[in-house]
């Protein structure tokens, strides 16, 4: 066993960090899926509201950081507006 | 993960990728315009699907004519060729077709159809002649005009997108086990943008995806999975509901209503002439569905003797057909009303859009030299800001 399991090394914090998200909005796709076959009316809203979640996350999340993007840059230089999400250490160490 | 695994993952997920990524293109952008099928038929005013009733106008006053009566009105129109099947529309009760084709023939795919106005026995106009626009996109989309070889190349398209997804999901977590959820680093090198979003959507589409994959895949090669049906189990019951074709046929409501008195609660989706693929050679096949969105997609075959109008055998569907027949909803986002398919297109869109990101991100792969073959493949880690 030489290799470096990630999984041994950073289960944990694996499944705790990177997970949660993905698996609740699949769960939530599966369920607005299903949801519209079973019926109407209420079943309709169970559709759509599963299946907007996803769109809307991915829309809010493309807006937000963009628009700190582009805050950043309009900012003097040295002033750095971060994102929450806090990974801003990798730069320069890509490919 | 130990790395040589990762690796071959990373390689199936490039490869899968790569082989479907231009025809994947074509597929979200024809499949795009096919969601609103029916809104673009009406906007060119090549639309069919209004009601029968909207287009007759005035209300139907006397009792509906017999179903043999619109059967003889086909045959009449086609001098020579026999019936092979009635077809009922599952939102228009009005809505009649009438399949004829040459005597002896049991594919239904050598005939002609004749549509009916069912409330007063009237055919009605046939669609606008030669191809609408989204006759054409369809085509696209399910075969690339090139016929049941081309369907079964979208399948297999089809079944490379389930791949990639399949390894997209296996790569995400050794991918992003540095990186919050959706963090995109927008101003950072392309290929680390590309990244970003390619994981975003990518994750955020992978069910719905791999649903609409899925489904697209089995309804692509369907006609193979109808045609198990009719080598199995359909050839079963011929064999044991042995009988020599019939004299004279009775009426085709008479086999209608033995079917629906044996079933009931169901309405009529088809019935198949005797001699014809989906039927024996002395029996009616009598189709009928449920009403609900789930309902309707599941069929009772009752087949109905032609010589004496007496049920012989009712039969459920095996459950590959009734996968096949669950199939289509799911893949065409049609059963939840405007906001869904508005919803269909969004994530479709997405799709396209982790399907662009993850090229580029390929296109911007770092090069080596001529020299060549001194480093391997880049290692997939790194870009999670394994060396931070």
């Amino acid at each position: 066993m030489k290799d470096t399991d990630v999984n041994d090394r950073n289960g944990g914090r694996l499944m705790r960090d990177t997970w949660p998200m993905p698996v609740l909005l699949g769960l939530l796709s599966l369920g607005g899926l299903a949801a519209g076959i079973f019926g109407d009316g209420a079943w309709d809203w169970l559709c759509w509201l599963g299946l907007a979640v996803p769109v809307g996350v991915t829309a809010r999340l493309l807006w937000r950081q963009w628009r700190q993007f582009r805050a950043c840059r309009r900012a003097p230089a040295g002033a750095s507006a971060r994102g929450d999400a806090g990974a801003d250490e990798v730069e320069g160490s890509e490919i | 993960m130990k790395a040589p695994t990762l690796r071959i993952w990373y390689a199936i997920h490039r490869w899968t990728s790569l082989l479907c990524t231009l025809n994947l293109l074509v597929l979200c952008v024809t499949g795009l315009l096919l969601i609103f099928h029916e809104d673009i038929d009406a906007m060119l005013g090549q639309d069919h699907h209004g009601s029968v009733a909207a287009e007759r106008g005035a209300a139907a006053s006397a009792p509906r004519p017999p179903l043999q009566a619109l059967v003889d009105a086909a045959r009449a129109a086609r001098p020579g060729w026999a019936p092979k099947s009635v077809s009922f529309s599952d939102d228009d009760p009005d809505a009649v077709g009438v399949r004829v084709g040459p005597p002896g023939e049991p594919r239904l795919r050598n005939g002609a159809t004749v549509q009916f106005d069912a409330a007063t026995g009237a055919t009605r106009k046939p669609g606008p002649p030669g191809e609408t626009f989204s006759g054409f996109i369809l085509k696209l989309h399910l075969n690339l005009f090139l016929g049941l070889p081309g369907q079964f190349f979208i399948g297999f398209i089809g079944v490379l997108l389930v791949a990639s997804l399949v390894s997209g999901l296996v790569l995400y977590g050794p991918f992003m086990r540095k990186l919050a959820f959706g963090l995109l680093r927008f101003g950072k090198p392309v290929r680390v943008v590309q990244a970003d979003l390619h994981n975003l959507f990518g994750i955020v589409v992978m069910v719905w995806a791999l649903v609409v994959g899925l489904t697209g895949t089995f309804l692509s090669f369907s006609p193979l999975i109808i045609g198990l049906w009719q080598k199995t189990e359909l050839q079963h019951l011929i064999a044991t509901l042995p009988g020599p074709a019939p004299g004279a046929l009775v009426p085709v409501d008479r086999a209608l209503d033995a079917a629906r008195a044996v079933v009931p609660g169901k309405d009529p989706a088809f019935v198949f002439y005797p001699g014809t693929e989906f039927s024996t050679g002395r029996h009616y096949g009598v189709v009928l569905r449920g009403h609900t969105e789930l309902q309707k997609r599941v069929y009772a075959i009752v087949l109905v003797d032609a010589g004496d109008g007496k049920v012989a055998a009712v039969r459920g569907m095996p459950w590959y057909l009734q996968v096949l027949l669950l199939s289509a909803p799911f893949h065409f986002g049609d059963y939840a009303g405007r906001p869904l398919q508005v919803l269909w297109a969004l994530l479709t869109a997405i799709t396209a859009g982790a399907t662009v990101t993850g090229f580029i991100f390929w296109l911007k792969r770092p090069r080596r030299g001529a020299a060549g073959a001194r480093a391997p493949q880049p290692q997939p880690p790194q870009l999670s800001g394994d060396q931070a």
